[in-house]
């Protein structure tokens, strides 16, 4: 017997004497026993990160024992109140109020609106590029009458997620797509933070991160792809570890933040270069089911990490505040394949040890081979980090990717009446 | 306490006072104080120079009204430049320029209760004449004419250049629906309310704009037509056309105005309904700077734009900034100034009634916005007084000026021509007058004879003259049209002490000066004189 209320995932039922029904109003409590202190935290962050949620206003609620209550409610206000031994037992008691969405809790219809316009670039690409729609596992019915979409080439997601993507013929502006999803797959395959409680990932909900919330003990992905920062002992500071999910296991790419002149290392998250390591601060700028962003900010250094549904790339957005520079990465690959450029960009060009591939790209002119770095000065830039999925059937050439991350598209996804 | 700030109008403002307030301290404050706000308090307020509280304070206003114990109102310093209804230091004396540059215009209409501040010419210049209307009008006018804005910093110093110079062109403030966030030089700014408005209901196609009327001509118009693009019931493009009656535009300028008022009514008018929760707005956007703002699920996007913002590529629109109305929130520190030879300064901080509310932003697309008044565009917009307009312009109304001293021309070489100083009359171009000299003059001898004529700018001309001959004939001289004419004077004069010669016609000039009568002695070294305090001469100006 088990419920889901937003991403938490609760081994209990609702205690049945407390279970009330006002019109559309539900409430009731449920035991919070958890099998560890650190899963007790987890889950108090997950509900009461419902409250005051600034990217979220809807959320599913599953109950295995009475599926008739499955559905999405908004204005959800969870009071949790720990037991006198809850930091030794992980046990409290939670009281939950929430109200179901109009037009039918049980299926109501999410928008999604893109906004999309094609990055500045260097590379003469002027023309249009596909975007990449989402439909998560479960979707009942999809919508995307205001686009021209085909199906996008297999990718694969970490079990148990489960997601559809579609690309569709670029149309610069905002246009929106509509779909049903059942409460249970509402996070299916979703762009997720995650935070190491105990050692264990849970997802985090609204923006409330844990207080070590910095350099390490953290990731953001989607179930296709997902970055994490990774100590790294040869260069004393961290690299950013993109990963890909094969089928099997999670593996990927480092990559080290350089300055591609001046041949120095960029401590996106502080270094032990010059003394005791010191770290970022960290933050959620923003936690939706459509898209992640953190952000971390060290020094003069400002970055922005970004993990959209349905999109296997990570976006990379790294300023170099009030000082110009000539950003770039250094790539280290299981096995240290051989790599290659195109333009905008740089891919491995052969399988590391784990069968994998990566591929960077810019929408800036780039020098520095597989070794990329921004051919003028400047104090910005923005990188696409990923696998190399090699969609390309003959050419192999990395141009795919790239135009997928030159159509620079944000999500926006609410709840709307049928 | 609430301020509104307005680009290029006073605003206005009302300080409130928390009930405990001595009495005493409102009565410190005079009509005609000055309010300052400072983003942090300056404590203690004696401690600084007046220099260093102009330079700190964020805003300043004029203290107009105490409606009770507890409350003051008034306008920002915009207001010296004249009010909304007229009342301030008015150009009751002319100010005239002739292809004057910005700086030269702003010079003359700022009033001595503002400093020079910072003026960048545009390249254009203006000939125009300003009389009987608030200063406020005419640097309205002359600066959209010359293609620039002015401003009024807090420090009392008039500002004025294009508006890309003298604004924030490229934002720095983006506006969104997530939480303020810093980024490098652009700070982001949480919208609390964030509605879109699209208005077509005073959409134009077509301008006729209509200036003064003519004699007989009928008034010239001017015509401005734009692209059409919508359609109406029967599938036919709109017709919508729109009359500007510009009578106080020169025939020359009539197709200007129809074209600007055109470029205010040819699109689709966008307003956006915006607040936000922001400490101190003035310190990151003030009314003509130029914000970005972004809402995709209202449609506030432009992908003519693009801006890496919190890790997601946007596509912002930019917005100008007309109006912001903000409350003065704790933190801030309030003070009122008296002028003085030494100003003094009272701290209003510590009896202030906060407020915080959300901060109210008015902005829109144009980046020439009147309010949408397409009378706005004249000199005077708030209507200079017709019965002044009529008593105090030559229109209709016939002049007369007298010479105060003799004027001689006794030059040694005969028929030298020359002006008769004194005796003359302003004209502008592009409009027409009647003119009538009559001079009573001297002449050294009854064999001394004479010629009398006019010169002026360069007009359409045309005028006859007659002067005494013998006691029974005179010297007529007709068809004149061009000046100095006749060349030769006449042999005779009636009298050696009174004799009278007429010239009288009417000028259309093409160019602004002076018209001034002109005369020559027949004989060199024979003294003819215009006498003083009986030769005049009286014009009038046609419509």
């Amino acid at each position: 017997m088990t419920m889901t209320l937003g991403r938490a995932a609760i081994d209990d039922d609702p205690d049945g004497s407390s279970l009330r029904f006002r019109g559309d109003e539900v409430s009731f409590e449920f035991n919070l026993g958890a099998s560890s202190v650190a899963e007790y935290q987890a889950i108090t962050q997950q509900l009461r990160g419902m409250a005051n949620n600034a990217d979220e206003t809807v959320f599913p609620f599953t109950w295995s024992e009475d599926p008739t209550l499955d559905g999405y409610y908004k204005n959800v206000q969870v009071d949790v109140e720990p037991s006198p031994v809850a930091l030794t037992t992980g046990t409290a008691i939670a009281k939950v109020r929430m109200e179901r969405v109009e037009g039918g809790a049980a299926r109501p219809r999410l928008e999604v609106t893109t906004t999309s316009v094609v990055r500045t670039n260097s590379h003469s690409i002027v023309a249009p590029s596909p975007l990449l729609l989402f439909a998560p596992g479960g979707t009942i019915d999809f919508d995307p009458s205001e686009y021209t979409v085909t199906a996008f080439g297999t990718l694969d997601v970490a079990a148990p997620e489960d997601l559809t993507a579609y690309e569709a013929s670029s149309t610069l502006g905002s246009k929106s797509y509509r779909l049903g999803v059942p409460a249970g797959s509402h996070y299916s395959a979703a762009a997720t933070i995650e935070a190491d409680y105990g050692g264990t990932f849970y997802p985090l909900v609204g923006q409330h991160a844990p207080a070590d919330f910095n350099e390490a003990n953290w990731r953001i992905g989607n179930g296709i792809v997902r970055l994490s920062p990774s100590w790294s002992a040869s260069d004393k500071t961290y690299k950013l570890l993109v990963e890909s999910w094969n089928g099997t296991a999670w593996a990927g790419t480092e990559f080290l933040a350089v300055d591609g002149v001046a041949a120095g290392v960029y401590p996106l998250f502080g270094s032990s270069l010059s003394g005791p390591l010191t770290y970022a601060a960290a933050r959620i700028v923003r936690n939706s089911p459509e898209t992640c962003i953190i952000r971390f900010d060290f020094s003069t250094l400002v970055t922005f990490v970004t993990v959209s549904r349905g999109v296997p790339f990570v976006v990379v957005h790294v300023t170099t505040v009030g000082q110009n520079t000539n950003m770039g990465w250094n790539v280290t690959a299981p096995g240290a394949p051989a790599a290659t450029t195109f333009t905008g960009g740089a891919r491995a060009s052969a399988n590391d040890s784990n069968g994998r591939r990566w591929l960077i790209s810019c929408p800036s002119a780039l020098s520095g081979g597989t070794a990329p770095y921004v051919t003028s000065a400047t104090t910005s830039s923005t990188w696409q980090l990923c696998p190399d999925y090699q969609l390309e059937i003959t050419a192999n050439n990395g141009l795919t990717m790239r135009n997928y991350f030159m159509a620079a598209t944000s999500f926006r996804q609410q709840v709307v009446a049928r | 306490m609430t301020v509104t700030e307005r680009l290029m109008k006073p605003g206005q403002f009302t300080l409130r006072l928390l009930p405990e307030t001595p009495l005493s301290v409102w009565n410190a404050v005079r009509e005609f104080d000055h309010i300052m706000v400072t983003p942090a308090r300056l404590d203690p307020i004696s401690g600084f120079s007046d220099a260093n509280i102009k330079t700190a304070a964020m805003w300043t206003g004029v203290a107009l009204r105490k409606p009770s114990a507890t409350q003051i109102e008034g306008a920002g310093l915009a207001w010296w430049l004249g009010s909304d209804d007229g009342v301030g230091d008015l150009l009751d004396t002319a100010v005239t320029g002739t292809t004057a540059n910005l700086t030269t215009w702003v010079n003359a209409l700022r009033p001595s209760s503002l400093s020079a501040g910072t003026v960048t010419n545009t390249g254009t210049n203006l000939t125009y004449s300003f009389q009987w209307i608030t200063r406020r009008e005419a640097l309205d006018f002359a600066c959209r004419a010359m293609g620039a804005e002015w401003r009024v910093n807090p420090s009392g110093t008039l500002d004025a250049a294009a508006p890309s110079t003298l604004f924030v062109s490229t934002p720095t403030a983006v506006i969104t629906r997530r939480p303020d966030a810093k980024q490098g030089t652009r700070r982001g700014l949480e919208a609390t309310e964030l509605t879109v408005g699209r208005d077509v209901a005073g959409y134009t196609t077509k301008v006729i704009a209509v200036a003064r009327t003519g004699d007989t001509a009928l008034a010239p118009t001017g015509t401005a037509t734009g692209a059409n693009v919508y359609k109406d019931y029967n599938n036919n493009d709109v017709v919508l056309e729109r009359l500007v009656d510009a009578t106080d535009t020169p025939a020359g300028s009539v197709a200007d105005v129809a074209t600007a008022t055109l470029a205010l009514w040819s699109s689709v008018r966008r307003s956006v309904k915006l607040s936000s929760r922001t400490y101190a707005v003035p310190m990151h956007a003030r009314p003509g700077d130029s914000v970005w703002a972004y809402d995709p699920t209202v449609g506030l996007i432009d992908t003519a734009n693009q801006l890496e913002w919190s890790g997601e590529t946007i596509a912002p629109v930019l917005l100008r900034v007309r109006a912001i109305t903000w409350p003065i929130a704790k933190g801030m520190g309030v003070y009122a100034r008296r002028s003085g030879s030494t100003p003094t300064y009272i701290d209003l901080t510590d009896w202030v009634e906060w407020e915080n509310g959300d901060t109210v932003w008015d902005v829109g697309a144009s980046a020439w916005d009147v309010d949408q008044d397409s009378s706005q565009l004249s000199p005077a917009y708030l209507g200079s007084n017709p019965a002044i307009e009529a008593r105090t312009s030559a229109v209709g109304q016939r002049a007369v000026k007298f010479i105060t001293s003799n004027v001689t021309n006794n030059n040694a070489t005969p028929n030298t021509i020359a002006d008769v100083t004194g005796l003359s009359f302003p004209v502008v171009n592009g409009k027409r007058y009647g003119f009538r000299f009559q001079i009573v003059y001297t002449a050294a001898a009854t064999g001394t004879g004479s010629r009398w004529s006019i010169n002026g700018p360069t007009a359409n001309v045309h005028y006859r003259s007659e002067y005494s001959l013998t006691k029974t004939s005179r010297t007529y001289n007709e068809g004149l049209t061009t000046y100095d004419a006749p060349a030769a004077a006449n042999a005779t004069s009636a009298t050696t002490g009174s004799n009278i010669a007429v010239i009288e016609g009417t000028i259309a000039p093409t160019a602004d000066g002076t018209v001034i009568a002109r005369f020559a002695s027949e004989v060199g070294s024979s003294a003819v004189v215009a006498l003083a305090n009986v030769s005049y001469v009286e014009w009038w100006e046609y419509p």
